[in-house]
C-alpha cells in the first residue's frame, strides 16, 4: 500500500480536500486515540468526533439484560471447579475410527508371545534341528537334539515328545549324526514296555540335579552315567551356563 | 465554536481499580464479574451488532461464557483484558455467524417493544441513545474490515497493536483503513446532515 489516501472515486463529497493531508491525519489519530480535537479544526471534523464520541453511551437496560445469567454462570462455575457448562453442553470431539480396544490388547498379547514361545521352544528343544542349532548360536539354547543325547528337561512332559526320548536314552550315541526323531508319528508305533518307562523315570530324576549342579558349579565331570555323548553334554552345559540361573531353572521346571 | 472533546471520555470505566476488580471476580464475588459485564457490555454488543447485526446477542452471550470460564488464567491490565475479550466476540461472531448461515431463521415482525425503553429515561439519555444508534447505523454502512477497525479503535478503545493482532492484519495496515473509514464516515455525516 503506497499512501494512506483513498481515491477521489471512493470517497465522493469528501469534505477535507482543501487541507494538508498530514494535518488531517493528525486530527483523525487525535479522535482515534480518543484525544481532544483543537478548537480550529474543521467543523467536520468535529462532528466526526461527535458522532464517534456517541459510540461509547452508557449502558441500556436491554443491552445488559444478561448480567444476571452471567453472574449466575460465574458463580456455578466457581462452585464446580470442574468447570461443566449448565447453558452450554461441553463439546465433544467427533467419534475417530479406531481399533476397538480389546484388538489392540490382543494384538500386543500376539506380538508379546511370539518371541516369548519361540524363546521358551528353543530353550526346550523341541525347535526342527536347523532352527534349533539357529537358537543355539544366537541366544545359546541347547543345540539340536540327536540321538543318544538326553533332552535338558526331563522326557515325558510331552507324550510324543516322552516316547522320543526314552528309547535314545537307552542306547548307546552313534557317532554318526542322526536327524532327532521329532515326527509325531513315530515309525513304529511304540510298544509299552515296563523297561522305556523305567528307564524315562530313571532319566527324569537324573537330569534335573545334573542341571542344577551345573548351573551352580560348571564341573565338566561326568555327573549322570548312561547319557551317552560327554562332549555334547557339555556343550549344552556351557550353553546353559551363559545364561541366568533363572532360565535353566525354568528349564527343568 | 463547536466543542473541543471529540468523545465522551467514558473507558476505561473501572481504571485503577481494575486489578482488584479482576482479582475479586477470579475468586468468585458476582459483584465483581458484574462490574467487568457493566463496564464492557455495552461497547461489546455494540460492536458486535456491526459486525454481525443478526446474532450480536448470541455472539455476546457465548463471549462471555468464555471469558468467564477463562477468567481465572486471564492476568493482565484493563487495557489487556478489553483486548482479550474483544477477540474472543471476533471468534464467536465468527462461530455463530458460520452457524447462522448453515441454519437460517426468519425473523419475526418486530413491534414497538424493541423500540420502547426498559427504564425510564430523560430526554437526554433518549436523544443519547438516538445519536449512538446514528453513529452504530452510519459506521455499519462502511466496509465490514473497515467498521470493525473503528469499533475496535473508537469505541472500544485499543491501540493499533492490540487491533492488528485481533483483525490479523499488521498496524500500519490498521492505521490506514481506520483513516480511511473516518473519512468516509466524514463524507457520509457532511451528506446527510446527520448533526
Amino acid at each position: 500500500m503506497s499512501g494512506q489516501d483513498a481515491t477521489p472515486g471512493e470517497m465522493p463529497g469528501f469534505p477535507f480536500t482543501g487541507r494538508p493531508a498530514s494535518e488531517l491525519d493528525e486530527l483523525l489519530d487525535m479522535i482515534l486515540n480518543g484525544q481532544s480535537l483543537p478548537a480550529d479544526a474543521p467543523e467536520e471534523i468535529h462532528d466526526l468526533g461527535e458522532t464517534l464520541a456517541s459510540l461509547d453511551g452508557p449502558g441500556e437496560p436491554d443491552e445488559l439484560a444478561g448480567e444476571a445469567a452471567v453472574v449466575r454462570f460465574a458463580l456455578a462455575r466457581k462452585a464446580s471447579p470442574v468447570g461443566v457448562s449448565p447453558a452450554r453442553p461441553a463439546r465433544r470431539k467427533p467419534p475417530r475410527r479406531t481399533i476397538p480396544r480389546s484388538a489392540r490388547v490382543a494384538a500386543a498379547l500376539v506380538v508379546a508371545a511370539i518371541p516369548l514361545g519361540g524363546t521358551a521352544a528353543a530353550y526346550t528343544g523341541v525347535l526342527p534341528g536347523p532352527i534349533q542349532d539357529f537358537a543355539h548360536r544366537v541366544i545359546h539354547a541347547p543345540p539340536a537334539h540327536q540321538p543318544g543325547h538326553p533332552k535338558q528337561h526331563p522326557a515325558g512332559d510331552t507324550p510324543g515328545h516322552g516316547n522320543a526320548v526314552a528309547p535314545t536314552a537307552s542306547q548307546p550315541a552313534s557317532p554318526a549324526p542322526a536327524k532327532p526323531n521329532r515326527s509325531p508319528k513315530p515309525s513304529k508305533p511304540p510298544k509299552p514296555s515296563p523297561k522305556p518307562t523305567a528307564l524315562k523315570q530313571k532319566a527324569h530324576k537324573q537330569t534335573a540335579p545334573a542341571t542344577v549342579t551345573s548351573k551352580a558349579k560348571p564341573s565338566p565331570g561326568p555327573t549322570t552315567p548312561g547319557h551317552g555323548d560327554n562332549e555334547t553334554r557339555a556343550q549344552a552345559v556351557q550353553g546353559q551356563d551363559r545364561h541366568s540361573g533363572l532360565i535353566a531353572t525354568s528349564i527343568v521346571q | 465554536m463547536r466543542r473541543a472533546v471529540c468523545r465522551a471520555d467514558t473507558w476505561p470505566v473501572i481504571g485503577a481499580e481494575f486489578a482488584a476488580t479482576l482479582a475479586r471476580a477470579q475468586a468468585g464475588d458476582p459483584d465483581a464479574v458484574a462490574r467487568l459485564y457493566r463496564d464492557a457490555q455495552p461497547g461489546l454488543l455494540r460492536y458486535l451488532r456491526v459486525i454481525v447485526p443478526e446474532a450480536a446477542d448470541d455472539a455476546a452471550a457465548e463471549t462471555w461464557l468464555q471469558v468467564v470460564t477463562g477468567l481465572d488464567r486471564f492476568s493482565g491490565a484493563e487495557m489487556e483484558f478489553r483486548g482479550w475479550l474483544f477477540a474472543i466476540a471476533r471468534h464467536r461472531a465468527a462461530d455463530v455467524g458460520r452457524y447462522r448461515s448453515r441454519h437460517p431463521t426468519v425473523p419475526l415482525a418486530h413491534g414497538d417493544a424493541d423500540k420502547r425503553l426498559t427504564a425510564p429515561d430523560t430526554a437526554d439519555v433518549a436523544a443519547e441513545r438516538a445519536a449512538t444508534q446514528r453513529a452504530l447505523t452510519l459506521i455499519a454502512k462502511l466496509p465490514k474490515d473497515q467498521a470493525e477497525i473503528v469499533m475496535l479503535r473508537v469505541m472500544a478503545g485499543l491501540d493499533t497493536n492490540t487491533v492488528a493482532r485481533i483483525v490479523g492484519k499488521k498496524p500500519g495496515a490498521v492505521r490506514v483503513a481506520a483513516h480511511r473509514a473516518l473519512r468516509r464516515l466524514a463524507a457520509m455525516i457532511d451528506r446527510a446532515g446527520v448533526l
